[in-house]
């Protein structure tokens, strides 16, 4: 009863006028930067986070999220119609939905995506639902060390979960951290490594970390790949809507999707991509004839795309419960609610209900609107691919610029963006994965600040996280994945030593 | 930190000329060689925390072995990508060390506001030593080649965006700075250019003054071309 209590709140809150609006307007131009190649929700909601910054903080994490959808979704069309996934989450889509396409489907392949992915939102959104309550409850629980344990696990998942060497995306969660010592230290005030530049005094921006990691780093990618020409699918879309035979071919690669997408969202790390290839080869494996997938077989894209919404919902219940960012894109969400001074975590459900369950409201009705507004526009979207990049890169600089800028009025922001560009394309060039980093960035001031509390409360005794049950716990968790994830590494780079060696 | 990106940035000095060829032979010596003078000096700065210094020493003295082996041996690095990359992790790691060297450390049972920076730091170095070892023990990618004229170019021109925004205020700051980064790519024509960063501007100053209601200043001080027309 309480939960229809809460949901029905909620829809009060997401149904005024102007956050349906913001909703809209978020969803809008979510999808327009999230059809832009090379894109993903990442980049998107960094560039646009500058926009928020005005509103109040309902209507700005309801646009967030808005836009959060709105990219995932753009991720998904450029996958079907040029063959460039937007995010790595829509990588497997390209498989069969671009083949769709090129048959002559794009029509039904981007229906399809829509359906499953405002289905798996529905359920999702249910889903954060029921699942917050008892989680605060137990979230409210957690002392020092219990957090700091379960920080630990979130970041070992992120380890893990992430693609590439495990030792470099560990070292990108400590350069993370210790970007986030940079500035004044919580207890004492003294400036940690800022060189008495004022400007660095309260740290490193948030936006300037992600616009330039992410953002700018991506362009400076794009512009060697420029010359490239893109497959868009010239022919008329026509026929938008599946057919019936389409709809009762992917109902239950829908449902498949939708449930793996939610548990594997859950977990912390890249969720959602994890989601989508373990949606797609569960399908395959389940189908009769599994020759059928990579040649454009619906139930290829109905599953995976359900699966990373469903994942991309669900990771909303960490961050909103407990205060941890699960993957890069709830990183980005904590900055955004620290910039409207809410701290994430168990209290913003019992503190802020507005919020929380406007929130959650807001989540199926930027799906519902997904359905809406997207369909009738791909043809828009269609002619936004075909625009140059070299008229596009200049637009979304400047446009990055500007924002960036209108947060502090600091032209120190902007400078320092571009050296975190230039850091960021650093990384990509050494195939350092970035959003690790972010985790960590973010991460960082609440683990060093819940370590400090228990070891104080601890009498300086480390053993304490150890010796409470729930952190002990967490952390045999932690290792342990991170032992059945080194483990095969280690083997076969012992294979690759060996075969060397007898060459 | 990108500091640690120029030395790799100039492995690509050139396809087969000599400084290319120069690069392929001692720039994995050359690295680490650099790399264990930054960190003398970070020892010989570091006064005030012996245990630092002696960690500063350390890696000092392992780099100096590091780049003289490597030509003594006649051991080719087989994984550049990962050598280089965990090298400059380590770099990261001793300029933190060096940096946050004056800070207070643990006091009894309390953490000094130092602990944990110096902690994370001596965490990410002794991973940017397995990330090289792993460039030295496995095969792996050379470090693909690094563009310079698209990323040079993106961060003048957000350079010239902060340098020009206040005095000169939003529409000249945007349009100089389009212009200049629309010369990222080699595709740039002059004409297209000059109009779309026209266009740009013009939208970008109606957009974010007036539709986002964010308080920026159009023109310089004392100019309003408006005023012409009243």
């Amino acid at each position: 009863m309480d939960l229809v209590a809460n949901l029905i709140h909620g829809f009060s809150v997401a149904l005024s006028p102007i956050n349906i609006g913001l909703c809209l307007v978020g969803a809008l131009v979510g999808t327009l930067v999230g059809v832009l190649p090379g894109v993903g929700p990442v980049a998107t909601i960094a560039m646009l986070l500058p926009i928020t910054f005005g509103l109040p903080p309902v209507g700005a994490l309801i646009m967030l999220a808005g836009i959060y959808y709105g990219a995932q979704y753009g991720g998904s069309t450029t996958s079907i119609l040029v063959n460039i996934p937007g995010e790595a989450s829509s990588v497997v889509t390209t498989l069969d939905g671009h083949q769709m396409a090129r048959q002559g489907r794009a029509g039904p392949a981007l229906a399809i995506a829509a359906i499953g992915s405002f289905f798996a939102g529905c359920v999702a959104t249910v889903l954060v639902a029921a699942l917050g309550a008892p989680l605060t409850v137990l979230a409210l629980k957690f002392g020092p060390a219990e957090y700091f344990s379960l920080m630990v696990l979130g970041l070992v998942f992120a380890v893990v979960l992430a693609k590439g060497s495990i030792p470099k995306a560990l070292a990108m969660i400590m350069l993370g951290l210790l970007l986030s010592m940079v500035g004044s230290d919580i207890e004492t005030g003294q400036s940690r490594m800022a060189f008495d530049v004022p400007e660095l005094s309260d740290g490193v921006g948030f936006v300037v970390v992600a616009m330039g990691v992410f953002g700018f780093a991506e362009i400076m990618r794009n512009l060697e790949m420029s010359q490239e020409s893109r497959d868009v699918v010239n022919a008329k879309l026509t026929g938008l809507m599946p057919t019936l035979k389409d709809l009762k071919a992917s109902a239950g690669a829908i449902l498949r999707g939708t449930a793996i997408g939610s548990i594997l969202g859950i977990l912390p790390g890249g969720g959602a991509v994890i989601a989508a290839f373990a949606a797609y080869t569960f399908e395959k494996k389940m189908s009769k004839d599994p020759s059928r997938f990579g040649k454009g077989a619906i139930e290829g894209v109905a599953a995976p795309e359900s699966a990373n919404n469903a994942a991309a919902q669900t990771s909303f219940i960490p961050l909103l419960t407990l205060g941890i960012p699960p993957n890069a894109v709830m990183a980005l969400m904590v900055g955004a609610m620290t910039i409207h001074g809410i701290v994430p975590g168990p209290q913003v459900m019992t503190k802020q209900p507005d919020l929380f369950w406007g929130m959650i409201a807001s989540m199926w009705i930027g799906n519902a609107m997904l359905v809406i507004i997207n369909l009738p526009l791909v043809g828009l979207w269609v002619r936004l691919l075909r625009v140059p990049y070299r008229m596009l890169f200049p637009a979304i600089l400047i446009f990055c610029n500007i924002g960036n800028y209108s947060i502090n009025n600091a032209p120190f922001d902007v400078s320092m963006t571009a050296l975190f560009a230039l850091l960021g394309y650093w990384l990509l060039k050494h195939d350092f994965e970035p959003a690790p980093m972010l985790l960590g960035y973010v991460l960082g001031p609440l683990m060093e600040e819940n370590l400090r509390r228990a070891m104080l409360i601890a009498r300086g005794d480390p053993m304490t996280f150890v010796q409470r049950p729930i952190s002990a716990g967490l952390l045999a968790l932690a290792v342990l994945l991170l032992v059945l994830a080194v483990l095969p590494m280690i083997r076969s780079k012992r294979n690759v030593v060996f075969v060397e060696g007898e060459n | 930190m990108t500091a640690g990106a120029n030395p790799t940035a100039a492995n690509d000095g050139g396809s087969g000329g000599t400084s290319g060829d120069f690069w392929r032979t001692y720039g994995t010596s050359l690295v680490p060689g650099a790399y264990s003078i930054a960190a003398l000096i970070a020892w010989w700065m570091t006064k005030n925390s012996p245990g630092v210094a002696t960690l500063e020493l350390g890696t000092a003295i392992g780099l100096a072995a590091l780049a003289i082996a490597l030509p003594v041996l006649g051991f080719k690095i087989p994984n550049r990508q990962d050598y280089f990359g965990g090298l400059a992790l380590i770099l990261i790691g001793l300029f933190a060390l060096w940096a946050s060297r004056d800070l207070p450390g643990m006091r009894g049972f309390a953490f000094g506001p130092g602990t944990a920076p110096r902690g994370f730091a001596i965490i990410l170095g002794g991973l940017g030593v397995l990330v090289a070892a792993i460039g030295i023990f496995t095969t792996g990618p050379n470090v693909e080649r690094f563009a310079i004229r698209g990323p040079a170019l993106i961060v003048a021109s957000t350079f010239v965006f902060a340098a020009s925004i206040r005095p000169l205020g939003l529409v000249f700051a945007s349009f100089v700075s389009i212009v200049v980064s629309a010369f990222a790519t080699t595709e740039v024509r002059w004409l297209e250019t000059i109009i779309w960063a026209a266009v740009l501007t013009l939208f970008c100053s109606l957009l974010f003054p007036w539709g986002l209601n964010l308080p920026l200043q159009l023109w310089p001080n004392g100019f309003n071309p408006m005023q012409l027309f009243r």
